[in-house]
């Protein structure tokens, strides 16, 4: 029995595992429907989602059409929420901006997560080491840096595409997971199924991807949930300052960007640019605190 | 305790020579040619050449990697592309005006979050215990630019109570404290709601336990208990939160200073960047970071000198 052959069985391993665990998701489901404010944050996510990909069929005007002699206008029957500088409807704006916003997030979280976590791993199992060190030290240098400036510096460099933006993003997050996933694999090492396994003689690599990794899953799930906030606000800020999604793309930071400009000729710009980010950041809140409760294992309930 | 502190003053000062590595790598790789942006696009090529060359410019990257780092340890933080002026004087400069918005903001913030934290626990589970639960979970997730902006819609271009733009005339006090209730305000929005959060659950966790149902029952005042016992416990984590926010506020308050106009290091070095200004953006991120790296030191000082269970670690 080579490498290759236990390999496969882990894989095999994880794939069941991961297939019963999905059926368990159903009490995890339940539990969230049971959380009030869990699912107003799912609502909000998952109307997210739905915006980003439905936006054409969703979205009342089309976001690029201007209509200047109807600039700046307020909410009206015709445009929901008001026009903005060069007529364009605010509100088909702000769900073709979920539609190039969302990609990236989720790009971003997912990336970074993965890195940070296999990083994490390394680090955790391998902890005391010099290579735990090191891992720790670029974790404390990436995370030392000012964030707003490490990004800027970077997009100065690299460019704002949206994939060097997503690859730049991801770099910034990547010491979150390492560290969150980092301190679950130290507590978890200790835990009588790993010395278990050990004991039955599984090979290494087993033990990480069926043992350790799933059992630390669950903080890096929510700290996922809080992160698409986090990048839905530095993107913002990016477009803000002008150099994430470029004009004219629609975008939530370019919008508050353009209503700071006018702000005397119409406020409703900055205001639903603001209102917009609240509610979202208010929806990953409360969805990933919906997920901490729901993730935590119950004592009482049997599975 | 002291052989404590050496080691992490160690990894804390590595992380530092980290960083300054990460960052000369960051704008050596910046495209733009500095002599180029000196002399505009039509200087001949041999003024370009000998200004390069004045420059050191030409010299290979390890040369110059190395020239650098021998004249930081002379001071020598290079000079403005445009005006020749020295670096370190000008970025150290922007700070104080970062450090007053910072030191205020976060006071404020620590302050006003303890008082609501207090209070809700006070109140704990009655009406108003849960508006404030709901009110500080919104707080948490009005980010700083979107609090600045929708502050300046409200209170300056509608109300006009407060001014907008820039910091105040120099001597004039009161203007200058006006000029910094809007922005100190947007800063600490969040942090309030962070705070009270904070204070409020290690409140609930400690006002329930043993020692303090002992307390009660010795007939000691709610008020004191909750005080003398319970706020203790709370030190730790928002010192933790508090320093280290402090020290990220001072390099990281790029939105703030850029909405209100305000002179300071995060716009400063924002501005160096997108000018292709090396040498400004260099000084500006590392002042930025030992500034957060005492604040992270000054952190656990501060925790080990309070508790005295860590020193003993």
């Amino acid at each position: 029995m080579g490498y290759g052959n236990t390999l496969q069985n882990a894989l095999k391993n994880l794939g069941l595992r991961a297939f019963h665990k999905i059926r368990k998701q159903k009490w995890v489901i339940a539990k969230i429907v049971r959380n009030p404010s869990a699912m107003v944050g799912a609502f909000i996510v998952a109307l997210m989602i739905i915006s980003a990909v439905f936006a054409p069929w969703i979205a009342p005007h089309d976001p690029l059409k201007t209509d200047i002699e109807h600039r700046f206008e307020g909410p009206s029957a015709h445009y929901l929420l008001g026009t903005d500088e060069l007529g364009r409807d605010t509100l088909a704006r702000i769900i073709y901006g979920a539609r190039t916003t969302v990609p990236i997030i989720f790009g971003v979280v997912v990336l970074g997560a993965a890195i940070g976590v296999l990083l994490g791993i390394l680090a955790g199992y391998y902890s005391g080491t010099f290579l735990d060190k090191l891992l720790l030290w670029i974790f404390d240098v990436i995370s030392t840096f000012p964030g707003i400036i490490l990004v800027l510096a970077l997009v100065a460099i690299f460019g704002s595409s949206d994939l060097v933006l997503t690859l730049i993003l991801a770099f910034w997050r990547i010491p979150s997971y390492g560290r969150i996933s980092r301190t679950e694999i130290l507590s978890i090492k200790n835990e009588t199924y790993v010395k278990a396994a050990e004991a039955l003689g599984a090979r290494r690599w087993r033990i990480i991807l069926s043992h350790m990794l799933p059992n630390s899953l669950p903080p890096i799930i929510v700290l996922g949930g809080m992160d698409l906030g986090v990048v839905v606000m530095s993107i913002a800020g990016l477009s803000y300052l002008g150099l994430g999604m470029q004009p004219p793309k629609p975008s939530w930071g370019g919008m508050l960007s353009i209503g700071y400009t006018y702000i005397r000729q119409s406020p409703w710009l900055i205001i639903w640019g603001c209102v917009t980010l609240v509610i979202i950041m208010i929806g990953c809140s409360l969805f990933s605190g919906g997920l901490r409760a729901s993730l935590k294992p119950e004592e009482s309930l049997s599975e | 305790m002291l052989k404590y502190f050496g080691k992490r003053l160690l990894v804390l000062l590595s992380v530092l020579v980290g960083v300054v590595l990460f960052v000369s790598t960051l704008t050596y790789l910046i495209p733009g040619d500095p002599a180029t942006i000196i002399l505009s696009q039509r200087a001949t090529p041999e003024v370009r050449q000998k200004l390069i060359h004045e420059l050191g410019l030409d010299l290979p990257p390890l040369v110059r990697f190395g020239q650098y780092w021998w004249k930081i340890f002379h001071g020598d933080f290079g000079y403005y592309m445009l005006s020749g002026r020295p670096v370190l004087p000008e970025v150290l400069s922007a700070v104080p005006y970062t450090f007053i918005l910072a030191t205020v903001g976060i006071f404020f913030s620590l302050f006003i979050g303890m008082v609501l934290g207090i209070l809700s626990i006070y109140y704990k589970d009655t009406l108003f215990d849960h508006i404030l639960d709901v009110l500080s979970a919104t707080a948490l997730s009005v980010v700083q630019y979107v609090a600045a902006l929708g502050l300046m819609l409200v209170f300056s271009v509608a109300l006009d109570w407060f001014p907008a733009i820039g910091m105040g005339d120099k001597g004039d006090i009161v203007g200058q404290i006006r000029h910094l209730v809007l922005p100190v305000l947007a800063l600490s929005i969040s942090w309030i709601g962070y705070i009270q959060r904070i204070v409020r659950q290690v409140l609930a966790e400690t006002l329930f336990s043993e020692y303090v149902k002992t307390a009660k029952s010795f007939g000691i005042p709610r008020r004191r208990i909750i005080i003398r016992h319970c706020l203790r416990n709370a030190v730790k984590p928002l010192v933790t939160v508090v320093v280290t926010g402090w020290g990220a506020l001072l390099g990281g308050s790029v939105f703030i200073e850029s909405i209100f106009a305000r002179k300071g290091l995060g716009r400063l070095i924002v501005t160096a960047l997108t000018q292709r200004d090396y040498y400004v953006a260099q000084a500006g991120i590392m002042v930025a970071v030992v500034l957060f790296i005492i604040a992270v030191m000054l952190a656990e000082i501060i925790n080990a000198v309070v508790d005295p269970r860590i020193r003993l670690e």
